[in-house]
């Protein structure tokens, strides 16, 4: 199983919204996908159609010492969704400090997650740390826009393991185009050669609370996220065959 | 009949099946006799035949498919004879089910000699399981050559030489009585039909050693067998034709030479040190021509791989336009003027030399755009080789011209000029003999120095230049893989101007540089220019055989001294085994009998420019003005064309004669008329294809568009983006494809979205139409760096000029013989239709009646899953 987290360089980069693509483009290529969402804003259920009122999740189960099998749900046969669930600014505050604390808590999950998903997508809030701990993941995907506050940003961005995703690309901006060029001079291959272009279809789709696949299965947003579900799989295709280049 | 014999019983069941008369006369719209005719029958039909058993159902279910030429028309008296002419092709020939299905007698065929090959492969199989040598004979020879010393390989190769050569003058001189020369025949034409579809480069040599083999008996038959010595008339008319056809033979003799092996050059890798690649000077010259036209090559060329540092453009403007310095100087290319005009286009070069110093020089025309990859595919060879003077790469197309324009075959068929650029030059090359076609090529700045720059004493100062080059010792090298496109000539008179010019050109170099004299070639570098040279005086050649068999109709003298029979067995083994051959060779590059149609446009044309350069080379300006831009309407070419409407009616003429001659001539000499009117019928043909041409089409673009398969996007006013294909693209517009339909109205804003590498580009533009799928998009006013970028996403691509072929008929050779044949066919109805009014009444209802007498014939059956694909529409 592959864990593939997505966070954002700033806020409002749009990752959630990338995460329900994404994994509803991986589940399109034939994986099974668990998309987990991390963020306290618990926006990534819009994405799968669930009731708004529903307030349920993983956090929520966590505090209210109650299963999560209860909080999760099948959006698809082999794509499934786990909200944060609704919670109180001190109850978000005291889950940060647990998870402060218990850094292994997703990873002691994995093995029993293993072997009903192929791949698990993380939500991961840009600021709190603790809720950012997804334990380690094989693919790091850092979300960023083309202007000057990333660019700025990106100076004192390190990265170990982390490749970056450009996204709300707009070809017709001359800033966009030239920022990106910089970065595809500078960063090399740290910046994934797929970007996902400003699309008024994923706005929409989330105004019609469907992955933009299902929403605009034409558009180009959609048609980007199926060219980086595929260089997702190409990317743990490599990984596995270093490993076994590793232990040969 | 098309509302006869229906299966499906209609509204008065039995009865109007019966007796369809009422229906034939309201429906069918038939006239009364017709229509009773037509009841008579189909009683008669049903009285006799069981219409109405299971067995007959399929027929009568697909009968619009097995009588297209009955079905969906109103009924006509002499619909009998055509269903009964339909009814014994369809019995006797096709198969009719599939049209891939082999005839019935191919069926039988291949049944009866089922045993004989099963017989054969038995023998094969047990041959192979023999205890075989570890190295075969041959092979041990080989090797036992190779290690020999270079005298006594000399001599073995001079001794089986000399074997071969005593055993092909045998072949080649000995007489054949009727029933020797009927059996040589076959035995080699079912030789080459064996061997015709096999791969490899063995067959085609094989086929190319059985066409020299015929046509050279055939030369020495005509020699020694077919001249009448006795009369005088009869001696000159002979010894004409024997000069053509000797011309023609030298030819195909010389294209053998040429083409047999083409070298098919790779590119060569440069080193991964950019450091170390040259610097490279790229001269555009310009005179006249549009700004419009010369920008697009500025801006690709502005966009080729290679170190900034290392290449500077040149724009060379002979006009001297402030427009052109203006914009010269707003891009950041190089300008260059000079004092004075002399030598046209070589003197202009030759002046920019003095000014530039670097060690390449790349030379393009200012409407040849090239790709981005040019350089980097070129200038590898100058690294390998220091003697190297030449790269030289194809010339393409992305206009059709006056051929295929006027034809309807754009990208249909290969274009004129595929030939040469495809495989003439590949086979100049495997002996160093590739050269100079004035564009789009790259030369070293030191080797033409050392000749004194390029040659000015001809028109055809490239082909001079590369002569002069060979001649002092340096190498040329040609790539076909083309690297840059431009416009064709836009008119069938610019195109013969073009052709002229050439032709005099080759033909001033023939007399004042002869390549078959003087010091620094090899003789296989000799032979190569000398063919390219003579090819240019096909002019004369050309009208004599055009008029030849009107020598014996007109004025009765026998120009080949032989009865027809042995005429015939010696002329048609020689044509079939060199189309043959030829087919097998060129047939990816040309098709069979198009270059007939190229050589006759063009004959006339360049027979006096020609004769004259040959007589005195500087004499002669014979250039046919340029009408040149474009053709606002359907037009017929009478200035150009009329050489060919008097050939025509001269064989229309003899003809006449040859009919006459039939009823009243004498009886032993009616085989020698058939066979002169069957000469003359395919002259009339090929002149017909030539008046075909002649009909220009209306061009009704400004800018050509050019076909492709690339990705990309459309984004809307909204904010919505779709990812589709782009169909074409030209420097105003272009056509995309969408994955679904968008009700869009024209005129609606939207912006293009397009690729280069990892960069993308955005163009502002209008919807032009939208129709289902496909959307044609009209550019706004683009800023200069966008046009650049529009340019170098599209026709500066690596590989916008690769997969031209993809949309070509394949070639057949009995195919292409009958579609040259319709062609001319076709040429005389367009000329019917463009007639002056006196007399095209009289035309018309010659016209018109010919129809009715072809409308019996019978056609091809539909196949019933035949959908009419919806192409890509010609945005």
């Amino acid at each position: 199983m592959t864990s593939l987290g997505l966070v954002g360089l700033r806020g409002g980069c749009g990752v959630s919204s990338l995460v329900a693509g994404l994994g509803q483009a991986l589940h399109a290529l034939g994986e099974r996908v668990l998309l987990v969402d991390l963020c306290p804003e618990n926006l990534l259920r819009l994405h799968g159609n669930l009731p708004f009122a529903d307030e349920g999740g993983w956090a929520r189960s966590l505090l209210d010492q109650r299963l999560w099998a209860d909080s999760l749900w099948q959006l698809r046969e082999g794509l499934c969704l786990l909200p944060y669930g609704r919670l109180a600014a001190a109850e978000q505050g005291q889950l940060e400090r647990f998870l402060l604390g218990t850094p292994e808590f997703w990873s002691t999950r994995r093995a029993e997650l293993a072997a009903h998903f192929d791949w698990l997508l993380f939500d991961m809030p840009q600021r709190l740390a603790g809720h950012a701990a997804a334990g380690p993941l094989d693919l790091a995907l850092r979300v960023l826009e083309a202007d000057a506050a990333c660019h700025a940003l990106l100076q004192g961005w390190t990265g170990e393991g982390e490749s970056l995703l450009l996204n709300r690309f707009d070809p017709t901006r001359a800033l966009q185009r030239d920022l990106r060029l910089l970065w595809q001079q500078s960063l090399g291959s740290r910046l994934v050669p797929q970007c996902v272009h400003a699309d008024e279809a994923l706005a929409e789709a989330l105004a019609n609370k469907l992955p933009v696949g299902l929403y605009a299965p034409h558009s180009l947003a959609a048609q980007d996220l199926n060219s980086l579900a595929v260089w997702c799989l190409a990317a743990r295709a490599r990984q596995t065959a270093a490993q076994h280049g590793v232990s040969a | 009949m098309n509302t006869l014999v229906r299966p499906a019983p209609a509204a008065g069941g039995w009865r109007q099946r019966l007796w369809p008369y009422p229906r034939l006369r309201g429906e069918g719209g038939a006239s009364a006799p017709t229509a009773l005719l037509l009841s008579l029958l189909n009683l008669l039909a049903w009285a006799l035949l069981r219409l109405e058993e299971p067995n007959w159902q399929p027929l009568l279910g697909r009968w619009a498919d097995w009588y297209p030429q009955l079905a969906g028309r109103s009924p006509r008296p002499g619909d009998p004879l055509r269903f009964a002419v339909q009814t014994l092709w369809l019995l006797l020939w096709r198969n009719g089910a599939e049209p891939a299905r082999p005839a019935r007698t191919v069926l039988v065929w291949r049944a009866a000699t089922r045993s004989l090959r099963h017989l054969g492969d038995g023998l094969l199989a047990r041959l192979r399981r023999l205890p075989w040598p570890a190295q075969m004979p041959w092979r041990r020879a080989e090797a036992g050559l190779r290690r020999s010393s270079p005298a006594r390989r000399r001599a073995a190769l001079v001794l089986a030489g000399g074997l071969a050569l005593v055993l092909a003058l045998l072949c080649i001189t000995e007489p054949f009585g009727y029933l020797a020369q009927v059996a040589f025949v076959l035995l080699l034409w079912s030789l080459a039909m064996l061997v015709r579809r096999l791969p490899g480069r063995f067959p085609m040599l094989l086929l190319v050693m059985l066409s020299v083999i015929v046509s050279c008996r055939y030369l020495w038959w005509r020699y020694t067998a077919t001249l009448n010595w006795s009369h005088s008339l009869d001696l000159i008319c002979g010894l004409v034709l024997l000069a053509a056809e000797t011309y023609s033979w030298l030819i195909l003799m010389l294209g053998y030479a040429q083409t047999c092996w083409p070298l098919h050059r790779q590119p060569a890798q440069l080193p991964a040190d950019p450091s170390l690649w040259p610097r490279v000077d790229l001269l555009i010259p310009t005179y006249n021509e549009d700004l419009a036209v010369v920008r697009n090559t500025v801006y690709a060329a502005l966009g080729l791989d290679w170190p900034a540092d290392r290449l500077r453009i040149y724009l060379l403007d002979d006009g001297k336009r402030e427009s052109f310095r203006r914009f010269a100087e707003e891009v950041g290319v190089g300008y260059l003027i000079r004092p004075d005009n002399r030598h046209a286009k070589a003197g202009n070069l030759n002046h920019a030399l003095g000014h530039i110093d670097g060690e390449l020089v790349a030379i393009f025309d200012c409407d040849h755009v090239p790709v981005r990859s040019f350089l980097q595919l070129t200038v590898g060879w100058f690294l390998l080789d220091p003697k190297l003077a030449l790269v030289q790469t194809p010339h393409r197309f992305f206009s059709p011209d006056p051929f295929e324009r006027n034809l309807g075959v754009f990208r249909r068929r290969p274009n004129e000029g595929e030939l040469f650029y495809g495989l003439v030059q590949d086979g100049n090359d495997l002996w160093n003999a590739a050269f100079f076609c004035g564009s789009c090529a790259v030369l070293r700045r030191a080797a033409l120095e050392s000749i004194g720059g390029f040659a000015v004493e001809t028109v055809t100062e490239d082909a001079h230049t590369a002569l002069r080059l060979h001649r002092h010792g340096w190498n040329s090298a040609y790539l076909r893989i083309p690297q840059a496109a431009g416009l064709a000539t836009e008119s069938l008179s610019a195109h013969i101007a073009q052709r002229v010019r050439w032709a005099r050109g080759m033909a001033q170099i023939f007399r004042i540089d002869n390549p078959l004299f003087g010091r620094g070639l090899n003789l296989f570098q000799r032979l190569c220019y000398a063919n390219a040279m003579l090819h240019f005086l096909a002019g004369l050649p050309r009208l004599v055989f055009l008029t030849a068999p009107l020598a014996f109709l007109l004025l009765h003298a026998y120009i080949i001294y032989a009865p027809a029979a042995m005429i015939m067995l010696q002329v048609l083994p020689h044509m079939v085994h060199a189309s043959l051959a030829n087919s097998r060779m060129q047939g990816a590059y040309r098709h069979s009998f198009w270059g007939e149609v190229y050589e006759t446009v063009l004959a006339w044309y360049i027979a006096w420019p020609t004769t004259l350069a040959l007589i005195d080379p500087s004499k002669g300006k014979f250039n046919v003005t340029v009408k040149g831009g474009m053709m606002a309407k359907d037009q017929f070419d009478w200035r150009t064309a009329w050489p060919y409407l008097a050939l025509a009616a001269i064989n229309f003429l003899g003809l006449g004669f040859a009919a006459w001659r039939l009823g009243y001539g004498p009886a032993n000499e009616r085989a020698t008329v058939l066979v002169s009117a069957l000469w003359v019928t395919y002259n009339l043909l090929i002149i017909g294809a030539a008046v075909a041409v002649a009909a220009e089409v209306r061009q009704i673009r400004q800018n050509h568009r050019v076909p492709a398969r690339l990705p990309a996007a459309l984004r809307l006013a909204d904010g919505r983006l779709f990812s589709g294909v782009l169909l074409d693209y030209s420097s105003g517009g272009a056509g995309i494809e969408l994955p679904l339909e968008l009700q869009l109205k024209a005129e609606t804003p939207v912006w293009l979205l397009l690729h280069r590498g990892t960069r993308e580009f955005a163009f502002a533009g209008r919807l032009t139409h939208c129709l289902g799928q496909h959307l044609g998009i009209r550019f706004d006013e683009l800023s200069r760096q966008q046009q650049i970028d529009l340019v170098q996403c599209t026709f500066a691509r690596a590989d916008a000029w690769l997969d031209w072929y993809r949309e070509q008929d394949e070639e057949r050779l009995l195919g292409n013989f009958l579609d040259v044949l319709s062609l001319g066919l076709h040429g005389y109805v367009r000329l019917v239709e463009h007639a002056p009014q006196p007399i095209r009444p009289l035309l018309e209802r010659l016209l018109r009646s010919l129809r009715w007498c072809a409308s019996f014939l019978p056609r091809a059956p539909r196949t019933s899953n035949q959908q009419f694909s919806s192409r890509a529409l010609p945005v």
